[in-house]
C-alpha cells in the first residue's frame, strides 16, 4: 500500500497550493485547480489478460513479450498537464505493486517495469501526455500503479495510487445481444435437419451459421460443446474466451470446432478438467441468469448455475474455475432425475422490457401441462405422437394414469425444488415466472426413473436476443399438438404459449422432432450463441464486491 | 451368414440333421418373406434401413430416427439386421428400441429372442421393449423375464410392466418383487405399486422404509406410500423420523408429504 493516501495528499497540497497562488496569480490558480483535478481523477482501471494470439503465430501474446498488432494492453494516460507540471529538478515516479511478475508496464514500445524486473521508474516528462500500456498474464491478475510528483527536495507534491486488474471471465446471459449463432447441419438417408436450419437462417440472416456435420461425426449438440465468456476492460478491450467442454476428446465429435471456427485474434478457447466427461460436463447443463440483486447483493452479470447432486455434476476443475472468478457466484440445481441431466431441459430466461427486472423465467411445469391438456377435448388428434409414443389423442395421454401420477411426482419432488432454488438464489418472484406446459416420459434408453420430454421441451429454445435495431427472436420446438394437415396457427399449445411470451419477442416454432426431440434434445441443445458483453470494464466498479468476497 | 443362407439351412438342411429347434419359426419365415418382398418392390428403402446409422442422442445413446422409422415395412428389415448380427450391440439395442415405432410386426420376434441374447444391453432393451408388445405376447414373456436369475432382466421386466396399458395384470408381480433380493428390482416394484395405487403394497412399503439403506429407494418408497394412501403414509413413525432426521431430497420430500 502506498504510504501517501489521497486524503493526506490533498491536505498537503492544498497548503502548497495556497503558497503557489499567492505568488502566481489567478491564471496560475486555474492551472493548479486543473492539475489537482487531474491527479484526483486517477481511478481503478480494468484490463484483460493477454491470452490471445493477435499475430497468429501460434504463441499466446503474453509469452512473446511484445507482439505486432497487439490490441490487449490497458492504456493508462498520464495527462499532459500532469506531465508538464513536473518542473526542472522535479521528477515523476511510477511504481508497480501487486502481482508484479504477471504484469508488464510498457512505454514507447519497451517494457518499463514488471515481469520479474524493475518495479519503479522515473518518467521523462514534457508537455505531452504519457501513455503507459499495462499488460496482464492471465485472468484476475491484480496490481497497482502509484504515481508520485517529487520536488527537488524529495517532497511529494502530488501522488495517486490506483488498481489495475485483469478481467475475470464473465459468462454470457440471455439479455445480451446474440451476435452470432451456430448449428450443425446434417442430412443422411432417412433424416435431416436442413429444414430447421433454413427456417432459422431465414430469420437471422448473417448472424446464423451452419457447420457441416460431416466434419464433426454428425455431432449436432453444439450447445453442449462450448460456452461463451468474455474478458472486457476499459476503452473497448475485449477478448472472447470460449470454454471448451471435455465431453469430447481426441478430435471426436465437435472437439475441434472451437479451433476450426472460433479461435482467432481476440478469441481464445480453454478447457478445464480432463479425462472422460460425463453428461453433466455438457454446457446445456451450464447456464447463467440475467443480472439480479439478491438480499442486498448486486450481481450485475447474473449468476452461473449448473445441474449437480452431491458429487455428481460437472468436473471439479471447471466448477472451481467458475467459482474463482467471483463475479457470477455459482449455485447448483438438482438435475440428476433427468435422463440427459441438463438444466436447460426445464428452464430458460427470456428478455422482457416490461418485466420488473427485464426478464422472465420460463419454467417447465407438469401442472401446467396437464391443466392445458385437460382444457382440450379428449378427441384432440395428435398424430405426431401416434407412432413415436403410441398416443393418438390427447385423451390417451390423459388416460395413462401411471404416466400422470409419475409426472405429478416429478413436479412435487423435483420441479418445485428447482423453482424454489431459483427463488432463493435469484430472488425470482411470482411475476417473473411463466409456466410452460410439460409432460415427461421414461424412455427405454434412460436409466431407471429418469425423465425425458414427451411433449417437446418448449423451454429448451434458442434465445436470439435483439438490440435497438432488431427484435429478440425466440426459436422454440414445435409441439405438434394438432392434426397432420393443420397449420401452426391451429396448434392450441403454440397459441397458448405465444400468448404468454413477452410481446417484445417474435416467436418462431421450428420442426426439430426427429434429429433433436427424438434425439433427446431440442432447439437450444442444437444451437449456440456468442453475445455482446455488458460494459467496458465496468465490472471493476459494479462487481468488485463479488471479486473481493 | 446371410438371411437367405440361414433360412435355407433351417428349412432344407435342419430336417435331415434332426434338430427340432432348427425349424424356422413362424416369425422368422415372416421376416424373411417380408424382406424379400420389400427388396423386390422398394430396394432403396430396403437398403436404406439395412444400412442406415443411428444418430447419437444428447445422452450419448444411439437412436434411429426419421420418417422411415414410422413405416411398418421397417420392422422386418430391422429384425433382419438383428438376425444378421453385424451391428455393434448398442446399435442392435437401438434397432430393438425403434421397433415399436414402426407400427409393424415385431413382438413375437423379440419375445422369442430375448432369452438367448447374450449381450446384456441388447437383452435388457428387448425386455424393456416388451412394454409395447401385444397383451398376450407381453404377458408370457414378461412373466418369464420377471423370474429370471439375471437381476437386470427382472428389473427391466418390472419397469416394462409398469408402463403397460394392461398393467393391472402384473400387480401380483409388483407385490412379489417388493422383497426381491436386488435393490433395483425392489425400487422399481415400489414405484410401480405407487403409480398403480396398490393398496396391498402398503405394509410391504412401510417395512421397506425401515429396511432399505439406499436413499433413492427410500425416496421411491416414500413417494409410493403417499400415492397409495397419503393419510396412512403420514401416520407412519418412519416418515416422521425421516422428516426430522434426514437432509436432502429425502428429508424435504418427507416434510412436504407430512404437510400435504
Amino acid at each position: 500500500m502506498h504510504p501517501f493516501n489521497k486524503p493526506r495528499l490533498l491536505t498537503t497540497h492544498l497548503a502548497l497550493g495556497a503558497l503557489l497562488i499567492s505568488s502566481a496569480g489567478c491564471a496560475g490558480a486555474k492551472e493548479r485547480k486543473a492539475l489537482e483535478e487531474a491527479w484526483n481523477n486517477f481511478g481503478d482501471l480494468a484490463g484483460i489478460g493477454n491470452l490471445d494470439d493477435d499475430d497468429e503465430d501460434g504463441t499466446p501474446d503474453w509469452e512473446q513479450n511484445g507482439v505486432e498488432g497487439d490490441n490487449d494492453l490497458l492504456e493508462v494516460e498520464i495527462p499532459a498537464n500532469v506531465a508538464a507540471g513536473v518542473k526542472d529538478g522535479e521528477s515523476l515516479l511510477v511504481t508497480l505493486g501487486g502481482d508484479t511478475d504477471n504484469i508488464r508496464v510498457w512505454l514507447d514500445g519497451e517494457v518499463l517495469m514488471g515481469d520479474g524486473g524493475e518495479i519503479e521508474a522515473t518518467l521523462t516528462t514534457g508537455e505531452s501526455a504519457i501513455i503507459l500500456g499495462v499488460e496482464f498474464a492471465d485472468l484476475l491478475i491484480s496490481g497497482s500503479l502509484t504515481l508520485s510528483h517529487i520536488d527537488k527536495d524529495g517532497v511529494e507534491l502530488y501522488g495517486a495510487t490506483f488498481d489495475v486488474i485483469a478481467s475475470p471471465m464473465i459468462l454470457n446471459h440471455h439479455l445480451q445481444y446474440a451476435e452470432e449463432m451456430w448449428m450443425v447441419e446434417m442430412s443422411s438417408w432417412g433424416y435431416s435437419n436442413l429444414d430447421m436450419a433454413e427456417a432459422i437462417e431465414a430469420e437471422l440472416g448473417d448472424r446464423f451459421q451452419t457447420i457441416p456435420g460431416t466434419d464433426y461425426g454428425y455431432d449436432v449438440w453444439i450447445q453442449d460443446e462450448v460456452e461463451w465468456s468474455t474478458l472486457n476492460g476499459a476503452n473497448g478491450l475485449r477478448t472472447d474466451l470460449v470454454i471448451d467442454s471435455i465431453r469430447n476428446t481426441g478430435g471426436s465429435g465437435l472437439d475441434d470446432f472451437p479451433e476450426d471456427y472460433l479461435v482467432q485474434p481476440d478469441v481464445i478457447a480453454s478447457s478445464w478438467g480432463s479425462g472422460w466427461g460425463n453428461t453433466y460436463d455438457s454446457f446445456g447443463n451450464l447456464e447463467i441468469s440475467p443480472p439480479v440483486s439478491v438480499d442486498g447483493v448486486d450481481y450485475p452479470y447474473g449468476r452461473v448455475f449448473w445441474g449437480q447432486r452431491g458429487t455428481t455434476g460437472p468436473t471439479e476443475d471447471l466448477r472451481d474455475q467458475l467459482t474463482s472468478q467471483g463475479v457470477q457466484k455459482p449455485f447448483q440445481q438438482d438435475t440428476i432425475w433427468l435422463c440427459v441431466g441438463h438444466i436447460d431441459e426445464v428452464h430458460t430466461f427470456v428478455p422482457d422490457p416490461d418485466a420488473p427486472r427485464g426478464f422472465r423465467l420460463l419454467m417447465g411445469s407438469v401442472t401446467a401441462g396437464y391443466e392445458f391438456l385437460e382444457g382440450l377435448g379428449d378427441n384432440t388428434a395428435i398424430p405426431k405422437y401416434s407412432s413415436d409414443y403410441h398416443y393418438s389423442t390427447v385423451g390417451e395421454i390423459l388416460d395413462d394414469t401411471a404416466l400422470r401420477t409419475w409426472n405429478e411426482s416429478l413436479q412435487t419432488t423435483y420441479l418445485d425444488d428447482i423453482e424454489q432454488v431459483f427463488r432463493d438464489e435469484l430472488a425470482i418472484t411470482d411475476e417473473e415466472i411463466i409456466y410452460i406446459p410439460s409432460v415427461f416420459e421414461e424412455n427405454r434408453w434412460c436409466p431407471n426413473n429418469t425423465a425425458l420430454a414427451l411433449i417437446p421441451g418448449i423451454v429448451n429454445s434458442l434465445i436470439a436476443t435483439g438490440n435497438d435495431e432488431t427484435p429478440t427472436k425466440l426459436f422454440l420446438p414445435d409441439p405438434f399438438i394438432r392434426a397432420n394437415n393443420a397449420s401452426q396457427d391451429e396448434d392450441p399449445l403454440i397459441q397458448y404459449v405465444n400468448d404468454l411470451l413477452p410481446s417484445s419477442s417474435e416467436a418462431y416454432w421450428v420442426d426439430n422432432w426427429d434429429v433433436y426431440h427424438l434425439g433427446m434434445g431440442e432447439v437450444h441443445c442444437g444451437t449456440n450463441a456468442q453475445r455482446t458483453p455488458d460494459g467496458e470494464g465496468t465490472w471493476i466498479s459494479n462487481a468488485r464486491h463479488l471479486i473481493e468476497e | 451368414m446371410t438371411h437367405r443362407t440361414r433360412l435355407f439351412a433351417l428349412l432344407f438342411v435342419a430336417p435331415f440333421i434332426g434338430t427340432a429347434s432348427a425349424q424356422a419359426s413362424d416369425w422368422e419365415q415372416q421376416v424373411d418373406a417380408s424382406v424379400s418382398m420389400i427388396e423386390a418392390t422398394d430396394i432403396e428403402f430396403a437398403n436404406g434401413v439395412l444400412n442406415v446409422d443411428p444418430i447419437t442422442t444428447r445422452a450419448g445413446y444411439p437412436r434411429f430416427v426419421g420418417e422411415w422409422t414410422r413405416d411398418e415395412r421397417a420392422a422386418p428389415l430391422m429384425l433382419q439386421r438383428l438376425l444378421n448380427g453385424d451391428d455393434h450391440p448398442t446399435v442392435q439395442a437401438a434397432l430393438v428400441e425403434a421397433l415399436p415405432r414402426t407400427g409393424g410386426e415385431w413382438d413375437d420376434a423379440i419375445a422369442a429372442l430375448w432369452e438367448d441374447t447374450s449381450d446384456p444391453t441388447v437383452r435388457r432393451m428387448m425386455v424393456l421393449t416388451l412394454e409395447k408388445a401385444s397383451d398376450d405376447v407381453a404377458y408370457r414373456a414378461l412373466n418369464t423375464a420377471a423370474a429370471s436369475e439375471d437381476a437386470e432382466v427382472r428389473a427391466a421386466a418390472v419397469r416394462a410392466m409398469t408402463w403397460r396399458k394392461d398393467a393391472e395384470r402384473y400387480e401380483p408381480v409388483f407385490l412379489a418383487k417388493l422383497t426381491d433380493q436386488n435393490d433395483e428390482v425392489r425400487s422399481l416394484s415400489a414405484r410401480a405399486s405407487g403409480l398403480h395405487k396398490l393398496d396391498d403394497a402398503k405394509l410391504g412399503l412401510a417395512s421397506m422404509l425401515d429396511s432399505e439403506t439406499r436413499d433413492d429407494i427410500r425416496l421411491n418408497v416414500l413417494i409410493a406410500l403417499h400415492q397409495i394412501d397419503a393419510e396412512y403414509a403420514r401416520s407412519l413413525s418412519a416418515v416422521t423420523r425421516i422428516a426430522r432426521d434426514e437432509d436432502g431430497k429425502l428429508g424435504r420430500t418427507a416434510v412436504r408429504l407430512l404437510a400435504d
